[in-house]
């Protein structure tokens, strides 16, 4: 009854006043201005020349109640968060056409204002974007480039889409276990795309557009920094506030909900990634998240976390004693693997190679073992191993290779691992990069 | 060290600028005195008590 009532009072507003917006909520970020993300795009239209054109697929519609969030590689090239979207980017006249889902109606007026292919004069004016089209006319404009014939190639992300808490490691993981599932096995929506493109444009050469993007992510510009450094800074707060609220006693998922309280109500749309919090044994396994265990006087605990800032992430790790105090094997232990680590951190400087900085760190970690007294020697063998293996990674470490790789474990001794938004480098001299530094023992 | 399987990791953000590099997460606590130091106040679980009904028995 009350419901009836309440949606046929719902419709007299909607009839009265069909312009009215009733939500107060931005319909576009206003992290990154239009020319912003026009300037990305000009290094598409550069890689993929004047016989090229680009095709993106923005992210679906989630399952259930899930909040939208947008593919990376798709909000990096124009900032449109709406589910089933399409960017296509035109190497020849280097414009770019939008293509939305038709509005609607039923669904904005339980949800709030989307926007569609119906407002297209409002998504180029908020977006930057040359063109706003519908996705029904998506194929017609796609057979369009083939019969013009000077298209030669459609440069098309190959690699899979990341997405809320999906690094592009996890996106690949994702697609191998579905692969590997007898009663499952479906292809990976990438490979769906592809497909349907080559049985319908069989003339068309598709190239791989991941490469580029990757290259062009790999410098981050100041408001991309500002963001990373936002997400630090409550990656930061997050761990310090759960550091304040150990205590033996309590659960691991306790400083998983600290932690988290600290993003959302700071406005972050998720996590980079689930909190790793693991207490005493659990710290040997490096993605342990579980979150079950409750800790214990004694132990120490590990944790990593960090959250998901406007599409920029941190990667942030810390480790201190459940009890509030190190015991002295603690002590030594951990100071030494500090020693270590703030040698890394202290070669760590624009204009050097992998490999140099590795050295340079190899060089002091050796000095500090030189220089401690230890007290087993089960920690002494401990320590030399791990530097051991540290300066033979250095050795291995190739310097100066293709920029645009990702998170790159090399030896097993260190990541460099620029945030979860974007590949990392292997190489040389960089500049306006953000990277986040770890070594293990 | 897989005997008393101990493992230790750290992990900073690091800002590779014109000039130098920038230890933008350097502010959070990683020395043992410091460490010590923020684990004497009071965090939220502390102001925020867990129920007693709230957790499943284990």
């Amino acid at each position: 009854m009350r419901s009836r009532v309440a949606s046929s009072l719902a419709l007299a507003a909607l009839v009265a006043a069909p312009l009215a917006l009733a939500q107060d909520a931005p319909l576009y970020t206003s992290d990154f201005p239009p020319e912003e993300f026009a300037s990305r795009r000009a290094k598409v239209y550069d890689a993929i020349g004047a016989d090229g054109i680009a095709f993106l697929q923005g992210a679906a519609a989630p399952e259930g109640y899930l909040r939208f969030r947008q593919a990376n590689d798709f909000y990096y090239l124009c900032g449109v968060e709406v589910p089933h979207a399409y960017l296509l980017l035109d190497g020849a006249s280097r414009r770019a056409t939008l293509f939305l889902p038709h509005r609607n109606e039923r669904r904005e007026r339980s949800e709030g204002k989307v926007l569609s292919a119906d407002d297209a004069a409002l998504v180029t004016k908020l977006s930057g974007v040359d063109a706003v089209s519908s996705t029904d006319l998506l194929g017609e404009t796609l057979a369009r480039y083939g019969q013009r014939g000077a298209t030669k190639a459609v440069f098309v992300p190959l690699q899979p889409a990341e997405g809320l808490s999906v690094s592009r490691d996890g996106a690949l993981r994702a697609v191998g276990e579905t692969g590997s599932d007898p009663f499952d096995g479906r292809p990976s929506r990438e490979g769906v795309l592809v497909r349907n493109l080559r049985d319908r444009y069989p003339w068309v050469e598709i190239r791989n557009l991941t490469p580029v993007l990757d290259a062009a992510r790999l410098l981050k510009s100041p408001r991309e920094i500002a963001l990373i450094k936002r997400a630090t800074r409550l990656a930061c707060l997050s761990i310090q506030e759960a550091m304040r609220s150990t205590e033996p006693g309590i659960y691991e998922h306790e400083l998983d909900g600290v932690s988290r309280f600290v993003y959302y109500r700071h406005g972050a749309q998720g996590e980079a990634y689930y909190s790793l919090v693991a207490s005493g044994e659990n710290a040997w396994y490096p993605h342990y998240a579980s979150g079950k265990r409750m800790m214990k006087e004694g132990e120490m605990v590990l944790m990593d976390h960090a959250p998901d800032v406007g599409y920029y992430m941190s990667d942030i790790t810390r480790m201190w004693p459940v009890s509030g105090r190190f015991s002295a094997d603690e002590r030594e232990l951990y100071g030494f693997y500090l020693a270590t680590y703030r040698a890394i951190l202290k070669a760590i400087r624009p204009g050097v190679t992998k490999q140099a900085v590795m050295e340079e760190a190899a060089d002091e970690m050796e000095r500090v073992v030189a220089g401690t007294r230890f007290s087993k020697p089960i920690y002494e063998k401990a320590a030399k191993e791990f530097v051991k293996s540290w300066r033979e990674s250095a050795k291995r470490a190739a310097s100066g290779t293709r920029s645009g790789c990702r998170r790159t474990t090399w030896g097993r001794a260190t990541r460099f691992n620029p945030g979860w938004s974007s590949p990392s480098s292997r190489s040389s001299a960089c500049r306006k990069r953000s990277c986040t530094t770890g070594s293990r023992t | 060290m897989p005997e008393e399987k101990l493992y230790y990791r750290l992990e900073d953000l690091i800002v590779i600028g014109e000039t130098k590099a920038e230890i933008v997460s350097d502010w959070l606590a990683m020395d043992i005195d410091a460490i010590e130091k923020v684990m004497q106040e009071p965090g939220i679980l502390q102001r925020y008590p867990r129920d007693p009904d709230g957790l499943p028995a284990r």
